[in-house]
């Protein structure tokens, strides 16, 4: 199956992708653990291109959710925005093992992302940044 | 998210019911802040009725944590977590510096 969103890209906007995500994701009987994983992964993507696709200007996120019919399930969500060319995959991942005196505050979303997800692709075409994450039900 | 606090002198704790992501973070920041203003070192945050946490969350924990370190004999605690609350936790390495009960 396969559905899509369009949707302002908003911080504001997140309750909406995720009840959508968590539509479909209930409705292919996902348990919970890797139904938080997926949400998860979401939440982090959705809010850095609200944060900084458009630089502060309107834009919008197109999501769209696949899943497939036979096992293994996989679940492949993308995203797809026409704001600033950026490339999530090429970003240094936050270092997990240092004490929360040096942590700085934020940078973990992405190292979550790779954490829950068995795969992110990145694809700039047609002027669009495309993300798509994978997960792979065994 | 629904925040509910028990205060007892330099203690509290914290009951937090629902979702702690990008939307309901700031609000608890808020909710932090105010503690803090009234001398409180010592937080129990009760995360029994947290079904989601990203890291937005952790991110507040994070600045709850650096803020309560810096005070003589401050602590923070999560109780009650969930598996799912508990493995986001695990995984960010915050078990390494926060303890971490789970339900």
């Amino acid at each position: 199956m396969n559905d899509t969103i369009k949707i302002p890209a908003s911080t504001k906007n997140w309750r909406i992708v995720y009840d959508f995500l968590h539509q479909h994701l209930k409705r292919n009987n996902i348990n919970h653990k890797e139904l938080s994983h997926i949400l998860l992964a979401s939440e982090e993507i959705f809010v850095n291109i609200s944060n900084y696709a458009y630089g502060g200007k309107n834009g919008n996120v197109i999501i769209n959710f696949g899943c497939s019919s036979s096992s293994p399930i996989v679940i492949k969500i993308k995203f797809t925005d026409k704001g600033v060319k950026f490339n999530p995959t090429k970003v240094k991942k936050a270092d997990v093992t240092l004490d929360f005196k040096q942590r700085k505050i934020g940078g973990l979303g992405l190292f979550i992302v790779y954490k829950v997800m068995n795969k992110v692709e990145y694809k700039y075409e047609n002027s669009s940044n495309n993300l798509i994450i994978t997960k792979i039900i065994k | 998210m629904t925040f509910k606090k028990v205060q007892k002198g330099e203690e509290v704790t914290c009951i937090i019911e629902g979702r702690v992501d990008t939307q309901s973070s700031p609000d608890l920041q808020i909710e932090f802040e105010r503690i803090l203003d009234e001398d409180v070192k010592k937080f129990t945050l009760d995360f029994e009725k947290v079904n989601y946490l990203s890291s937005a969350g952790l991110r507040v924990i994070l600045w709850l944590q650096k803020r309560v370190s810096a005070l003589d004999g401050g602590t923070v605690e999560v109780i009650n977590a969930n598996d799912e609350v508990f493995e986001v936790f695990d995984m960010t390495g915050f078990t390494d510096f926060l303890p971490v009960n789970v339900n």
